[in-house]
């Protein structure tokens, strides 16, 4: 009949042609994208103080005082290093060009403008020069005694508020370099050639698979699964609730019946379904282009296993009529979205199951739990999309084959149990019925 | 050949739970009629148009709509309103009367301009690019109307289709009633409103708890319904209590009431097997009065005569409750 794609049209229209949708599914991952970006910009030139001017006094009572004559150089250059990595990030920003000026206030601001060392002899009064602290006269007091370079020795840092820290951690790092070199040097080596000799190396690690060798990324891997099951689980339940809440529209608008004296009321079901699925399935598309496109961006495409892709769209159509028919009785059955809510209870408790789940799951997927909750239907999508996009450990066959078999099994009964719910609820006003009543209207529909 | 009625209701009984909303049903619609449909709450009116509608199904008889056996086979020959009715809030006008017109199988290269046709001619022009939830009440009911009849049904049943309106809107609404009946559909509508029912329709039947009380051309049933009351008011009127003792003591007379106390018109009620024409000869000879008038029986008379007030229960919510009992009971 043709009234069924006449109400998916009118359902996805009316759904996903308005402002709060446009807003909601595609202005709202931008905004958390460019809060993120603001996030990271904003914390590499984060202020932990006001601009810092004033002088850093180091006491050094070593022989020779090396911490006094090295350090000084040593922060300076890592202050250097600090703002080039700056600037390099902030140029890799959307408009990070352009935001060079800026971008040296900033780091002006964060790391500091004039430093200046004062090297204070070596009997010079510590408590003294702390009251210069306090005064604010000096931003930083930097104190190595005598047994320095003891291997468990510490050396004193007092700071004023006034000093970020990013400061106290260049400065730190600073005077631990030089006190390690001296270490070093004392020992009979060349620290420079000591340093290179610790340097860690990196690996060049390689995933190793029947189909071949590729690079690793086990973060990725991980991550990838819980992925695509979120974006499906997203996409599903945002169709799905939009059908709810436009089934109870049309019953607390009492436009229902005057549908009915147009369709039967499985077409209207179908329709609607139909049309939200094509909401749900454009938020996927869009959620996964985007997704592909960051991947593209970030060079990591290798690390997205395709045939996910194509069980995410199966599992897509098995999950999205499992919720649908749902999603369809239950606002069949209700005329106000807060009766509703009764109903959704045992339906959310399992559907919220793979969200709790995913972490055991994946931890082993190919144990007793994992296959248990594969072959019930309505998490069967979710627990199965986490286990086929994960590479450790091969899915057996067989059972993607049958636990399909079996989703979609469950996918006609829950659609033909909704139809009986449906039929009978889409005219009932006044109390809604509760959770065994809907199991009643099924027995008798 | 006689042509076959637009409705043939046989023997229909609709239970929900343990009430019975409709009760060995018969009832035949004439193709071509305007027939009204009345009835206290509850009586089983609308459980009625949801059969023939096919949103319902019988449990016991046989409904049949324009030859078929089931409005769901015509269903694009029939416009229906609903009592339950509404528009969707955030639609426009425009696109809602597209929508159900398309749904109805109007051709969309036409519908454009049928709806803006039917927009003037309900008096709502330039509503079309207004949202739906803009319009007052009363301009809804005209759309949700528009919305039962933009396919040129050959059938129209309208369930309550005066509730809510002014009485501009209902007068608008009898007009179209009476033009599109002109135009040869048949049409059944349901109402509490016995002036429009009795203004409008040539045929009217009754239903009360679920069973036929009144079946006929409205001619026929006014003049079978003769109320023999007279409506009788004094020359004199400053000693009513006297006169109205005066004419209750004749013999053609059972009872007198007041109709109005400002027009002093007495509401005389005659006696079994009494002419009206002596009882009026008998009056005018006796008392000094200004009128005597035999009344004509009105739609409303008959209603009161046949319904008890208690038959008049607002139970739409009770049957509602049980429709689903009954549903799940019927399959």
């Amino acid at each position: 009949m043709l009234n069924v794609p006449l109400i998916a049209a009118r359902e996805f229209k009316a759904t996903a042609m308005t402002k709060a949708f446009i807003f909601g599914v595609l202005v709202f991952p931008a905004v958390i994208i460019g809060v993120i970006y603001v996030i990271t910009a904003f914390q590499l030139f984060k202020q932990d103080g006001p601009t810092l001017r004033g002088n850093i006094a180091i006491a050094d009572a070593l022989p020779g005082q090396p911490v006094a004559s090295q350090a000084p150089t040593r922060i300076l250059e890592r202050l250097d290093q600090v703002r080039e990595q700056v600037k390099e990030q902030m140029d890799r920003m959307p408009g990070g060009a352009d935001a060079g000026p800026m971008a040296d206030a900033a780091i002006t601001r964060a790391l500091g403008g004039d430093v200046e060392f004062e090297i204070l002899p070596a009997d010079a009064d510590i408590e003294l020069q702390k009251q210069r602290v306090r005064d604010g006269e000096l931003v930083a007091l930097v104190n190595i005694g005598p047994d320095a370079l003891e291997s468990d020795s510490v050396f004193d840092l007092w700071r004023s508020p006034t000093l970020g820290a990013q400061l106290v951690n260049e400065v730190r790092s600073g005077v631990s370099d030089v006190l390690v070199d001296e270490r070093i040097r004392n020992a009979g080596h060349d620290p420079s050639n000591i340093r290179t000799l610790v340097a860690t190396p990196s690996s060049n690690t390689r995933l190793v698979t029947e189909t071949g060798e590729t690079a690793s990324a086990e973060q990725l891997e991980m991550i990838m699964p819980i992925i695509f099951m979120i974006l499906l689980w997203i996409s599903v339940f945002t169709g799905g609730q939009y059908l709810l809440m436009s089934t109870i529209e049309e019953k607390s608008s009492r436009v229902m019946e005057v549908l009915l004296s147009a369709v039967s009321p499985l077409q209207l079901m179908t329709g609607k379904i139909i049309g939200q699925g094509l909401v749900g399935l454009s938020i996927l598309a869009i959620y996964l282009g985007v997704g592909l496109l960051a991947a593209g961006q970030f060079n990591v495409t290798q690390h997205i296993p395709f045939s996910s892709l194509v069980w995410l769209g199966v599992y897509f159509v098995m999950a999205y009529f499992m919720i649908a028919a749902m999603m369809a009785a239950v606002g069949s059955a209700v005329t106000e979205m807060r009766e509703a809510n009764s109903l959704m209870g045992p339906i959310m408790t399992v559907l919220m199951l793979p969200l709790f789940l995913w972490f055991l799951i994946m931890d082993n997927p190919n144990s007793v739990l994992a296959m248990v909750f594969s072959f019930f239907p309505p998490t069967t999508p979710f627990v199965m999309i986490l286990r086929i996009s994960q590479t450790a450990h091969a899915v057996p066959l067989w059972e993607i084959l049958a636990t399909t078999v079996v989703g979609f099994a469950g996918v006609f009964v829950m659609v033909w149990m909704a139809a009986k719910i449906f039929r009978i609820g889409v005219l009932m006003y006044g109390k809604p019925p509760s959770f065994m009543g809907l199991v009643r209207w099924i027995r008798a529909g | 050949m006689p042509q076959d009625p637009a409705i043939l209701i046989e023997g229909v009984t609709k239970r929900f739970g343990e009430k019975v909303a409709v009760d060995n049903l018969d009832l035949v619609v004439p193709t071509g009629s305007i027939c009204g449909f009345l009835g206290p709450n509850g009586a089983g009116k609308t459980t009625t148009i949801r059969m023939v509608m096919s949103i319902f199904h019988p449990d016991q008889g046989n409904i049949s709509v324009l030859g078929k056996s089931s409005a769901a086979e015509s269903k694009r020959r029939i416009g229906y309103l609903p009592e339950e009715r509404g528009v969707y809030r955030t639609m426009k006008v425009g696109e809602f009367l597209t929508f159900m017109g398309k749904l109805k199988g109007v051709p969309a290269s036409g519908l454009s301009k049928k709806i803006d046709d039917w927009l003037e001619r309900v008096a709502l022009p330039g509503v079309r690019k207004k949202r739906c939830e803009e319009l007052s009440k009363g301009m809804q009911q005209k759309v949700q109307f528009l919305a039962a009849i933009i396919h040129d049904p050959e059938l129209i049943i309208l369930d309550e289709p005066f509730s809510g309106l002014d009485p501009m809107n209902a007068l608008l609404l009898r007009t179209l009633m009476d033009d599109l009946h002109a135009e040869g559909r048949t049409i059944i509508f349901s109402t509490h409103v016995l002036s429009s029912a009795e203004q409008v329709c040539d045929r009217i039947f009754m239903i009360n708890k679920g069973r036929k009380v009144l079946d006929g051309p409205i001619d026929g049933i006014l003049a079978r319904f003769d109320p023999r009351t007279l409506t009788v008011e004094p020359l004199e009127t400053e000693d009513l209590d006297a006169f109205t003792e005066s004419l209750t003591r004749l013999p053609s007379v059972e009872r007198v009431n007041t109709l109005n106390r400002r027009s002093r018109a007495l509401e005389t009620h005659l006696a079994e097997g009494v002419d009206p024409s002596h009882a009026m000869r008998e009056i005018v000879a006796t008392l000094p009065v200004r009128r005597v008038e035999l009344r004509k029986a009105t739609i409303e008379d008959i209603f009161v005569n046949l319904v008890a007030p208690e038959d008049s229960e607002d139970v739409r919510a009770l049957v509602s409750e049980g429709a689903g009992q009954l549903e799940a009971a019927d399959a």
